[in-house]
């Protein structure tokens, strides 16, 4: 099984963007083995469903100095630092990736993809540069899908 | 080292493991406390303009976004207050239903908060992290009770966060028999995992500062049962007060330091949360529950905040029996059947209407006024974290004289910043991104 999981809130703006890429791929002809979870802005839940799955796709937005729109796939293990600052809530989302693999309950592949944000304050719909990067978005989604699961 | 003249230097910016940003600021000089303050940094929320034109059977579906760890009350808080504004029937079998949802979000909850925020602090450790290899197995029972709570919590919600089943009125979908007896028996199976959690916290209570400040305890409480979803307001210093009053508890006011809003009712702060609950309704818990408070020595009436991590621990078991109660009561009953997709059959009138919960940290208030095509034209909300924040500002005023003569600044700080996470503040609950530095960059 292949989890596509995304964080984020579309009450503020851009966070929104996982979201609304989950309600896209519903309507997409995707593999069979996929699940598509909307995590909210919950960090330590993502373990329960990163012990379901035997592999994850986190889709997340992550300041990253791109330009607005822009997206970039890494691994958790690339990841330097991660700042406090604007993040929300409990264990952050590396902590319950690192926490899980402690667990030995892990996927073996985990793939993260980051996009860089533009209008993070409260209000509902997507910036215009983020809502411009759907469709690309949606494209490099799907072929990361079914280059894993398919 | 301080010495014993009152000399301490404090400044906590950004304390992890809280949800959300505070700032801890505590400077005294030659015998003279300058500052003491718990900041709160809070994103404004707008509460009122997210849900300000909504027609009233969407509002609790945005409401549930407000907080990733609280979705599943805020959800409910919102149909109760949208009910309550236009007199909409919720029968005892979906309220039923309801308090099983909320029970497993108050049970990941307290769990998440003991096990991966506040155990780190009692074990010298800066994050649950290091934790899965000094203590492993209490780290994998942790992480099992709180997959629990989650389960529980997407069976009757439709999700773990984010209820796509709750509807004004009921549930668009309900679980069947066979998913209940299922839970039942998970349920009765968690003993020893609860033995586990008990028997670590117990070993580690000493850790917890000995500390004691008489405040307001407020909760809501009923006759029937340890209150959660039912009940009226009780403030231990004033008694019973409606819900519909609930503005003439929490007096809302604004301080320079914080970007949230304090109150204060009887007193200059008042508490609420796991603590303020048992104090003011010990005697409705279970006795598995009790015996759990018997075993840390706590009582009511308990004034050491620091022991709100164990009234929640004493919680946590109340709620998985309270939980086999209410399934049992519901199996034995016999299901009432409704097909997916359900609607309840609601005639819309305008009205105002207060829903109130106690939700993991503690109370939490909406209110909604519709008009007669059920829009809603005005809105407020009070969360427990901002009804907690004037109570932690009055323990650091007392907590620090007390100890910074005898402690070094960092062991202070230690105190200070255990006190505020004893508190679980939830800040900011609203949003999530990661900003992040990649290691080739």
């Amino acid at each position: 099984m292949l989890g596509v999981v995304a964080l984020g809130n579309p009450l503020r703006r851009d966070d929104g963007v996982g979201v609304r890429l989950l309600e896209s791929l519903r309507e997409r002809d995707l593999p069979d083995d996929v699940e598509l979870y909307d995590a909210g802005t919950g960090g330590m839940r993502v373990i329960h469903k990163l012990a379901d799955v035997d592999d994850a796709i986190l889709i997340d937005v992550v300041r990253f100095g791109g330009e607005p729109g822009e997206f970039v796939w890494f691994s958790p293990d690339e990841v330097e630092s991660v700042r406090e600052e604007g993040g929300s809530h409990d264990p952050n989302l590396f902590e319950a990736i690192e926490l899980s693999r402690r667990l030995d309950e892990a996927p073996d592949r985990i793939l993260c993809l980051g996009v860089q944000p533009e209008d993070l304050s409260v209000g509902e719909g997507l910036s215009d540069p983020v809502e411009a990067a759907m469709p690309d978005l949606l494209d490099a989604i799907e072929a990361k899908v079914e280059a894993l699961a398919g | 080292m301080s010495g014993q003249q009152l000399d301490v230097d404090v400044d906590v910016e950004y304390l992890t493991r809280v949800e959300g940003h505070g700032n801890i600021v505590v400077n005294a000089e030659d015998g003279e406390l300058e500052t003491c303050e718990w900041q709160v940094v809070e994103s404004p929320r707008f509460f009122e303009s997210m849900v300000k034109g909504r027609s009233w059977d969407e509002v609790a579906m945005v409401t549930s976004r407000i907080c990733g760890i609280c979705s599943i009350s805020h959800s409910l808080a919102s149909l109760k207050a949208t009910e309550d504004a236009l007199d909409i029937f919720v029968s005892t079998q979906d309220r039923q239903l309801r308090k099983l949802a909320l029970y497993g979000e108050i049970i990941q909850s307290h769990v998440l908060h003991v096990g991966y925020l506040a155990l780190p602090d009692l074990v010298d450790s800066k994050s649950v992290i290091p934790m899965a290899e000094s203590h492993p197995d209490d780290v994998e029972t942790v992480v099992k009770l709180h997959r629990l709570g989650n389960e529980m919590t997407e069976l009757f919600a439709g999700r773990d966060v984010h209820a796509t089943t709750f509807v004004p009125g009921g549930f668009s979908q309900i679980p069947d028999e066979e998913e209940l007896e299922s839970l039942r028996e998970r349920l009765a199976n968690v003993d020893d995992d609860l033995n586990d959690v008990v028997d670590l916290l117990i070993d580690l209570a000493p850790e917890l500062p000995a500390f004691e400040r008489e405040t307001e305890y407020v909760s809501l409480t009923d006759e029937d049962e340890y209150a959660f979803y039912e009940g009226v307001i009780e403030s231990s210093d004033t008694g019973l007060m409606p819900v519909e009053d609930y503005r003439d508890l929490t007096n809302e006011y604004v301080v320079p330091q914080s970007t949230a809003k304090y109150t204060k009712h009887a007193r200059d702060a008042y508490m609420v949360g796991s603590l303020a609950r048992f104090n003011n309704n010990y005697d409705q818990l279970s006795d598995r529950a009790k015996a759990v408070a018997d075993a840390f020595d706590l009582s009511p009436q308990e004034t050491n905040p620091y022991l709100n991590t164990v009234a929640q621990v004493v919680e946590t078991a109340h709620l998985v029996d309270a939980s086999i109660d209410l399934l049992d009561e519901l199996l034995d009953r016999g299901l009432d059947e409704q097909p997916p997709h359900h609607k309840p059959d609601v005639e819309i009138s305008g009205g105002r209407g207060v829903g109130a919960v106690d939700v993991p940290r503690g109370i939490l208030f909406h209110e909604y006024e519709y008009d007669e095509n059920g829009e809603c034209v005005d809105a407020n909300c009070v969360i427990p974290t901002n009804q907690n924040h004037g109570n932690i500002q009055q323990d650091m005023e007392k907590l620090v004289p007390e100890v910074a003569p005898r402690k070094p600044d960092a062991d202070v700080e230690k105190d200070l910043e255990m006190l505020v996470r004893a508190y679980d503040p939830c800040i900011s609950c609203s949003t999530h991104y990661l900003d992040v530095e990649f290691v080739n960059e």
